[in-house]
């Protein structure tokens, strides 16, 4: 059999095979609409429609959060994970805004900002009886259910108290993560943190964060009953504005099924950014790893850098393959930092992470809640694209660096 | 210095590409993804970019190979997400669509066999296989060489040719 003859028989096997695959008939005008949408800016009837349904949310929002207690908790730790030399760098807190779903309310509660840099911190509660949020303190973007016992960031016993603790309420267990670095609250919501650590955004004007949650699987009956979908879009303008909102988000407003958006407005004159960059305190410490040989996992930690700062801890992983780029095939590794305990897992070393270099050579950027203390070492977890499990983990004697740190 | 906005793609030139290629766009994206709604978001998003970069495209590029290239990488992209990772994606038959067309059940194992083959080969014999790429475009869509991509084809053909010469004799 020749290439062309199997080519062939393989198009036409996946085109029969393939031939009764759902087609949604308003993509193609949601998808002209969003073209029509991309080089104007939200017209005024828009904005008109959303300050009600954004009044609405955040009533809603008060109420769901009200009735869960999550302002108690609000009150008690706004800025968790962040040191108290930042309160000098952030910015003034934002107006609360929430936005929910059949499912869930979430409520932005805080915005602190540094320069380029955002941390959003974010309470979920849900609206359902049915279901228990609890925070998925390893997995990014996700969400899991009853019917999905693999809560990763939590460990055996952790996880079997909150599934017997969801079952015996009668609920289904919903995890909810967005780069957490808060353990698991009591009672029946979660507190998300969300980070933005990337001054493009902001030098263009401004950061919209996207929440979008689906509530089609779940009426579907399928396994997964919410999915957060987060999502960052910056924006471009051709005149200065003092104001973004509720525009720049293309047609993901009306793309999604069922969506219940939250759309974030942080104006960001380079002025300001640059004065607040320009008074930002020394970072605290600074430390490097030395290399490890994974080669069990493929790959050369050439090393870990770790920078601390008051509002965060940032980690770079530089790293080779030691073989081909076929070889490789599929086996594309990210990291994850923690302490000995298990404690800030480093969401940005997961995958979709910063990366930049080229093969076989590769720096990945991760953050962590802002660290009080250097660590005498870090667990380096080394994950496959293609594989839930580990494929090594090592511990790595940080060394503090003999020079101070650089910005 | 301010940027401007990127301008709209012409209404005609994306209904066009829409209506063209969205239903192998639809095969091409479950095939990498295997779930219809997680397929029908990467189209969205495959014809979201289009229009956003119409006016970048380069003239060499025919629109299929441009199109099939934003579509892999969307698809990439979202296997890459936690979520994705979190699933065993291993698909079996009863997981396929209901076919509208005659389908035998030696179309559904080549199909079965393509779809989970490993991530790298999987996305090449969708790009030649069943888009018509030619190897120079997959390797520029892919940034690696036309050699690689050769060697890609020839593993992934060893690994189908069993069930494709089986295919071929039951027919």
């Amino acid at each position: 059999m020749n290439e062309k003859c199997e080519a062939e028989q393989i198009r036409q096997a996946m085109d029969r095979t393939l031939s009764g695959l759902p087609e949604d008939p308003e993509l193609e005008r949601r998808i002209l609409a969003a073209n029509a949408g991309i080089s104007k800016r939200s017209a005024p009837r828009m904005k008109l429609l959303l300050i009600p349904a954004l009044a609405l949310c955040l009533l809603a929002g008060a109420f769901a959060a009200e009735r869960s207690g999550l302002y108690d908790m609000l009150l008690a730790s706004p800025q968790s994970g962040v040191l108290p030399e930042a309160a000098q760098l952030v910015d003034t807190p934002v107006t609360q805004h929430a936005v929910q779903s059949k499912h869930a309310a979430l409520q932005v509660t805080q915005i602190l900002r540094s320069g380029s840099d955002v941390l959003l911190l974010i309470e979920a509660a849900p609206r359902m009886d049915g279901i228990l949020l609890a925070p998925d303190r390893l997995l990014g973007n996700t969400a899991g259910s009853s019917a999905c016992r693999a809560l990763m960031g939590f460990d055996a016993e952790a996880q079997d108290a909150l599934l017997t603790h969801a079952e015996n309420a009668g609920k289904q267990l919903v995890a909810l993560d967005v780069h957490l670095h808060t353990p698991a609250r009591s009672g029946n919501s979660a507190t998300l943190e969300y980070r933005i650590l990337d001054g493009k955004l902001l030098e263009n004007g401004g950061v919209h964060l996207l929440l979008c949650i689906r509530d089609e699987a779940f009426a579907a009956g399928a396994e997964v009953p919410l999915q957060l979908r987060f999502g960052t879009t910056p924006v471009t303008r051709s005149e200065p504005a003092p104001d973004y909102a509720l525009q720049s988000l293309y047609a993901y407003d009306s793309m999604h099924r069922s969506p219940a958006w939250l759309t974030l407005s942080l104006p960001a004159p380079a002025a300001e950014a640059d004065e607040i960059s320009a008074n930002l305190p020394p970072l605290i410490g600074d430390a490097a790893a030395m290399p490890v040989n994974v080669s069990e996992a493929g790959v050369l930690i050439n090393g870990v850098s770790l920078i601390r700062t008051p509002l965060y801890t940032r980690f770079e992983v530089e790293y080779t393959y030691l073989f081909s780029q076929e070889e490789m095939a599929g086996r594309e590794v990210f990291f994850l930092l923690s302490d000995a305990e298990g404690n800030w897992h480093t969401g940005g070393l997961r995958g979709g992470s910063v990366s930049r270099g080229s093969w076989p050579t590769f720096t990945r950027t991760g953050y962590a809640s802002a660290l009080p203390a250097l660590p005498e070492d870090i667990w380096l977890t080394v994950m496959a694209f293609d594989s839930a499990e580990p494929l090594a983990h090592v511990r790595i004697p940080v060394v503090a660096a003999e020079s101070g740190p650089s910005t | 210095m301010h940027k401007t906005h990127p301008p709209s793609a012409p209404e005609e030139t994306i209904i066009r590409l829409f209506r063209e290629h969205r239903t192998a766009l639809t095969r091409l994206c479950y095939a990498c993804l295997h779930d219809a709604s997680l397929a029908d978001d990467a189209v969205q998003e495959t014809y979201l970019k289009a229009c956003r970069h119409l006016h970048r495209r380069r003239p060499d590029a025919s629109e299929k190979a441009w199109l099939t290239a934003i579509a892999v990488n969307t698809c990439r992209d979202m296997r890459r997400s936690a979520w994705f990772r979190l699933h065993d994606r291993h698909i079996t038959p009863d997981m396929l669509p209901e076919p509208a067309a005659n389908a035998s059940q030696e179309d559904r194992e080549v199909t079965l066999a393509v779809m989970n083959l490993p991530g790298r080969l999987r996305e090449t014999v969708l790009m030649h296989y069943f888009q018509g790429l030619t190897t120079q475009e997959i390797a520029r869509t892919l940034g690696i060489s036309h050699q690689a991509v050769s060697d890609r084809l020839r593993r992934a053909r060893e690994r189908l040719r069993p069930i494709l010469e089986r295919s071929m004799h039951d027919e």
